[in-house]
């Protein structure tokens, strides 16, 4: 419940209304804040949509999204990697995704978000108003400041792999994942494994990842088997802790073998 | 705080609130096209507008977010030539159902053409992805984008005419424009949320937390206190009167077993108390400040748990018969506590074992019929609760004028919430009018009064006009949902295919309350029992309560659940026996001539009687389906190598109406100049009974459909109908309508055999509007104009009764290619055909429509929805987050319907129903489809990723 609304002029005025306004939060697109589940928390809004970046700026081996992108602007860039793209188009349907930001989803900071995976995988920096940028894992850890942009390594070689599963085509999703590696040496360099829907947050599997690194892509089966002996999700509404673990499995397997279609 | 934005191009000044969302605010400033489904959660998108050219839910931006910004909504087609040509497309395309999510659809469309020209139906999907629609099964706006899209680029575009049936006539089996159409595109008032006068009151109701308890206190004094509350009521303060919520006909065979407000809570958002106040605000503060101490009682939460001995018991009142004698052996002495169960007569129940209904019948000898059997198979199914989700919830407006009370409802049934709401409010029916407002999806849970009864007593007592719309998490936990049912099938047979016995015995789970409770379950039986022809066949049905959310009526009205038992154990026999399973329907399916001996023992609330076939279509439609489909033609590549391809196929049945239960009447008036006016007692609910029933009057009289306009639905205007349930709109409300045309035919003749000095037998209606006879010929408007002038032969009006004890079966062949993953348990269906026989097809392209809706309504039904409870019967789904509904993105790639008529010998120019029997393939189809695809039988839908996994053994 927004009992009051700012709008301030810059984004350093937004920074000191959330340090003064008790109950303030920021507001980008409203996807999630203006949600039901909201409705009868006392807040102030602080409008700052207008004030972020909302260009995607390529550079030389690397990608720099503003925070007000938003994920139907993402989804149509020609610069985004097409594993990014497929995480932005995961996000609900059309009317959501001309509204929802790039700032937005990483602030609701949600288990099934769209981008996070991707972000975590890609080891992501964040750019923020008038701090040092931060890693996407240090800043969901301790978040702090208004983030302004994001930015992703993209060197040679780099590949990235995006799935979901969910209950139906415009469902959240109830198991994201994104996984990357270098595959200059044919192997699975630097990889990195992140999934949302297995834990209250999004993050990655440090002990899946280093299982697998510096290797060939195992086989599928074999893949799959280890994967969800990483995996401990719990059981809900959205399915059994067994199917869960198995579902996200079968994910991991696919996107990783993807990578190796990629470098083939 | 005041925002300035352009609003339809005109600059505009908006006072807000800091915490509004765009959706009221526009909607104060004037705007009446907003419509709401998802209470702000942004998953309905009805709300839509666009917001500097981009398709955003209005619900989900605060107001003053629109500062500085462009706001286009649908009430700007007047200048927007490209919005104007969208309506129009979607008028012609015949997408207008209910309506209540068109002009969010239009503008979905606007934003997809104003970045593509000619989009790809994958681009389509993707622009509508946002836009829930529960009626339309979304094929036809497909058909309306490309529409629009070649009418923009060429002005002068024609698009194909549909199929057309019956040469000989010249409206009837062809498409025209819905009469409701126009208006409902262009967003004009239309629904109940639109009539509301300024000094409307909100009525809001504290729902129980508990499943299952007695209320032992009730303390609302602070509640009271709330500035702007004008009444307060509970069951201490309301009649003790005991109704069926059941819009059947009366004698209801639904048992007489809640109050008002009851004095023991019997699933999680039963009635406690309810609030009436000045604003909506008001009346959830007071609701925060309501006291309630419940004792707990342990809920009965499945079938299982309510049969057995010892269970809780969910009515412990007395119980009584209004007439017959009561059935020996039952419990009818209460605890004294609880309210009572009245039964108008006897359904075989015994309420103190939750035994809501019961009963049993059957032809042959089972027995003897599975001994000469060469394979006995037994099998059992089951189907779980679904919600029926009309995009607009169950709403009401109810308010007291020259000493009567109106009730302006989204009703299915006007004239039973009459008769009803006067039992419960304990006044007489002439007191009552009812006024059927447009309707913005009702599938069943309409049939029900779920809000009239409070409202109208409130606005009784409290003499002020009273507002009362539910939530969408009250409309899933609180207003009907479709019964789960668990039934065994027990199939006899011989080597060759031949049925020698079937046994179907079922237990349904009514929920706490027993509307509906023995006739959804029989319509299981009789709706799929009678499809094939057995000597030996029988049935035992059941209905139990339970503390979970009421079940009801719901499309199809149980016969999805005993066809999906059905067909699904005559595939397993097939298998079985290595029989093609076509050809084991062939084997033992009805046929013309047929007499179907089981429905002796199938009456509805009376004795049944056996029926002779006249036509049947099953085998041409299972012909056409075999080869238009492919039944045996080699199975595309799958996927991907995780992917299996399968294919299932059915035949179905469903009725048209309730012969010798329900009736249907229709006035038709002669104006002045020579149009008619249509009273139709009929109740449209989007499915375009309003433009059957004028397409009946200008067929008749001759003239354009523009030249009849109909009033439907008012209990003080229009003559008495039944009302819209059981497939009974096109042949009851249609037949009554057709029979008041040809009363005003026989009148008009009359009338002009006298002015042109003829007799009446040589006289004809020719288009446009004129009578012809041997001698000469004359108007429709100068017979009209004479009847109103003094010397005239006074106002021609025909009417039109009707009543048949004439069973029109509509059938039909569903064929479905699924590809399912092993890996996973993914289903995607790739193709579905439907073959049906409505009879004749009054309009081809709205039955299509009808079939569409109803098809992807069922595949939703058996991919993935669900209502699912925890061990206390807490609802855990209840909103779109969780139970999803199928968007535009489901929709089969390959989504046929083709119209293969039967004309009945009864139903209006031979038509039957339509709508219902629809949603009876798509379940056991599918299933069959998954079998023949991976080789597992799926027993229990939906068929989710994690069941399949489970069943293909890759999950514990």
């Amino acid at each position: 419940m927004v009992h009051a609304y700012y709008r301030p002029e810059t984004l350093e005025e937004a920074q000191m209304l959330l340090e003064r306004e008790k109950d303030a939060r920021l507001l980008a697109g409203g996807s999630y804040l203006l949600s039901p589940q909201f409705r009868d928390i006392p807040m102030s809004a602080i409008a700052v949509s207008g004030l972020l970046p909302h260009s995607i700026e390529r550079r030389e081996e690397s990608l720099l999204i503003g925070a007000g992108v938003r994920f139907q602007d993402l989804a149509d860039s020609a610069l985004i990697p097409e594993a990014l793209k497929h995480a932005a188009l995961g996000m609900a349907n059309r009317n959501v995704r001309n509204r929802a930001t790039v700032g937005g989803n990483i602030g609701a900071d949600r288990s099934c978000s769209s981008l996070l995976p991707f972000f975590f995988a890609a080891e992501a920096v964040y750019h923020r108003a008038g701090l040092n940028p931060i890693s996407a894992e240090l800043w969901r850890e301790k978040p702090s400041g208004i983030i302004t942009a994001v930015e992703l390594a993209l060197p040679e070689g780099r590949a990235f792999a995006y799935g979901k599963y969910s209950r139906s085509a415009c469902d959240l999703a109830l198991i994201g994942c994104a996984v990357r590696a270098d595959l200059g040496s044919g192997r699975l360099d630097n990889l990195r494994i992140a999934l949302g829907g297995l834990s209250a947050h999004v993050k990655r599997f440090p002990g899946l990842e280093a299982l697998l690194e510096g290797k060939a892509v195992p086989p599928r089966a074999e893949l799959e088997a280890m994967a969800a002996s990483c995996f401990s999700p719990i059981d809900d509404l959205r399915g059994s802790a067994a199917f869960k673990r198995r579902r996200a499995a079968v994910l991991v397997a696919d996107l990783v073998g993807s990578l190796k279609e990629q470098c083939a | 705080m005041t925002v300035s934005l352009i609003l339809n191009d005109r600059p505009q000044r908006l006072e807000c609130s800091p915490g509004e969302n765009l959706k009221a605010a526009l909607g104060r400033a004037g705007l009446v096209s907003l419509r709401e489904g998802c209470d702000g959660e942004g998953s309905c998108g009805l709300c839509a507008v666009l917001l500097d050219g981009r398709l955003v839910n209005s619900c989900m931006i605060l107001a003053p977010e629109a500062e500085g910004r462009k706001i286009t909504s649908i009430e700007h087609f007047n200048k927007d030539p490209v919005l104007r040509t969208i309506q129009r497309a979607l008028i012609d395309a015949s997408c207008v159902q209910c309506g209540y999510c068109t002009p969010a659809v239009a503008l979905a469309i606007r934003e997809l053409l104003a970045r593509s020209t000619q989009p790809s139906d994958a681009q389509i999907a993707d622009a509508l992805s946002g836009t829930l629609c529960r009626c339309t099964g979304y094929k036809q706006f497909f058909e309306a984008v490309h529409l629009a899209s070649a009418r923009l680029s060429d002005p002068g575009y024609k698009a194909p005419t549909g199929d057309e049936f019956k040469p000989d006539l010249r409206h009837v089996g062809k498409d025209r424009e819905k009469v409701d159409a126009q208006m409902l595109a262009q967003g004009e008032r239309a629904f109940v949320e639109d009539r509301l006068p300024q000094d409307v009151c909100w009525l809001k109701v504290l729902g129980s937390p508990i499943a299952h308890g007695w209320i032992k206190s009730i303390y609302t004094a602070e509640a009271e206190a709330v500035p702007g509350v004008v009444a307060i009521v509970s069951h201490l303060n309301t009649p003790r009167t005991l109704y069926t919520s059941a819009g059947q006909g009366f004698p209801e065979p639904s048992p007489y077993d809640q109050p008002m407000f009851p004095r023991k809570v019997r699933h999680v958002g039963d009635r406690v108390a309810a609030v009436l106040a000045e604003s909506p605000e008001i009346a959830e503060e007071a609701l925060k400040k309501i006291k309630v101490e419940y004792e707990i009682v342990e809920p009965v939460v499945s079938i299982a748990q309510a049969k057995t001995e010892g269970a809780p018991i969910v009515h412990s009142g007395d119980i009584s018969y209004a007439s017959g004698e009561k059935p020996e052996g039952i419990s009818v002495q209460g605890d004294g506590r609880d309210d009572g169960v009245v039964y108008q007569f006897s359904l075989h129940a015994d309420p103190h074992r939750n035994l809501a209904a019961s009963a049993s019948g059957g032809i042959g000898d089972i027995e003897k019929g599975l001994k000469e059997a060469d394979l006995v198979l037994e099998r059992s199914y089951r189907a779980n609760r679904v919600q029926c989700t009309p995009m607009e919830p169950h709403v009401v407006l109810a308010k007291v004028e020259s000493g009567r009370l109106v009730l302006h409802a989204s009703t299915q049934v006007p004239w039973h919430v009459r008769r009803i709401v006067a039992r419960a409010v304990g006044i007489s029916e002439n007191k009552i009018r009812v006024i059927k407002e447009r309707v913005g999806g009702g599938f069943g849970a309409k049939q029900d009064l779920v809000v009239e009864d409070l409202a109208g007593y409130l606005a009784w007592t409290a003499r002020k006009p009273v507002y009362f719309r539910l939530s969408r998490e009250e409309e899933f936990i609180a207003s009907r949902t479709r019964h789960p049912m668990d039934i065994k099938v027990t199939l006899g047979a011989k080597r060759d295919g031949r049925l020698t016995a079937i046994k179907m015995e079922l237990d349904a789970d009514t929920g706490p309350y027993g509307q509906h409770c023995l006739t959804v379950p029989m319509n299981a039986i009789s709706k799929s029992l009678p499809l094939m022809i057995c000597n030996n066949a029988g049935f035992q049905v059941r209905a139990w309560y339970t503390n979970l959310s009421p079940a009801g009526a719901y499309q199809g009205y149980g016969a999805p659940q005993g066809s999906f038992a059905l067909q699904t154990a005559l595939a397993e026999l097939a298998a079985a026996l290595g029989i093609d399973q076509l050809e084991l329907i062939e084997k033992n399916r009805v046929d013309s001539g047929t007499t179907i001996e089981i429905l002796k023992s199938l009456g509805e609330g009376r004795e049944g009687a056996p029926v002779t076939l006249g036509r049947c279509g099953l085998g041409d439609m299972i012909a056409r389906g075999r080869e238009n489909f492919g039944w045996h033609s080699p199975k595309p590549e799958a996927p991907g190598s995780d992917w299996r391809i399968g294919r299932g196929a059915v035949i179905i049945q469903q009725g048209s109406g309730l012969p010798g239960l329900d009736a249907a009447n229709a006035e038709l008036r002669l104006l002045s100049d020579g149009t008619l006016l249509m009273l139709s007692g009929g109740a449209d609910l989007g499915t375009g009974l309003d433009t059957v029933t004028a397409k009946t009057a200008a067929e008749i009289l001759g003239l354009d459909l523009e030249d009849v306009s109909v009033i439907s639905g008012d209990t003080d205007i229009t003559p008495f109908d039944k009302g819209a349930y059981a497939s009974s709109g096109t042949f009851f409300s249609g037949g009554a309508a057709l029979r008041a045309a040809e009363d005003l035919r026989r009148k008009v003749f009359a009338a002009a055999a006298i002015l042109l000095g003829e007799k009446p037998e040589n006289l004809r209606i020719e288009y446009k509007g004129m009578v012809v006879g041997k001698k000469g010929r004359i108007s429709l408007a100068e017979i009209g104009h004479k009847s109103v002038q003094g010397d005239g032969h006074s106002e021609l009006t025909g009417f039109g009764g009707f009543k048949t004890e004439h069973a029109a079966f509509p059938y039909g062949a569903h064929f479905v290619q699924v590809a399912v993953n092993e890996r996973t348990g993914e289903v995607k269906v790739q193709r579905y055909h439907a073959y049906q026989d409505c009879g004749t097809p009054i309009n081809p392209a709205l039955a299509k429509g009808q079939i569409y809706g109803a098809v992807l309504k069922s595949i939703g039904h058996s991919l993935y929805e669900e209502m699912l409870y925890d061990k206390q019967g807490i609802c855990l789904n209840p909103r779109f987050l969780d139970y999803k509904i199928p968007m535009a993105t489901e929709m089969p790639e390959d989504l046929y319907v083709e119209l293969m008529p039967v004309e009945d010998e009864v139903g209006p120019f031979g038509a039957k129903s339509v709508s219902e029997i629809s949603m009876n393939g798509a379940a056991p189809a599918i299933a069959i489809a998954i079998h023949d695809a991976v080789g597992v039988w799926m027993r229990e839908w939906p068929f989710t990723p994690e069941r399949i996994l489970k069943a293909l053994g890759s999950l514990d």
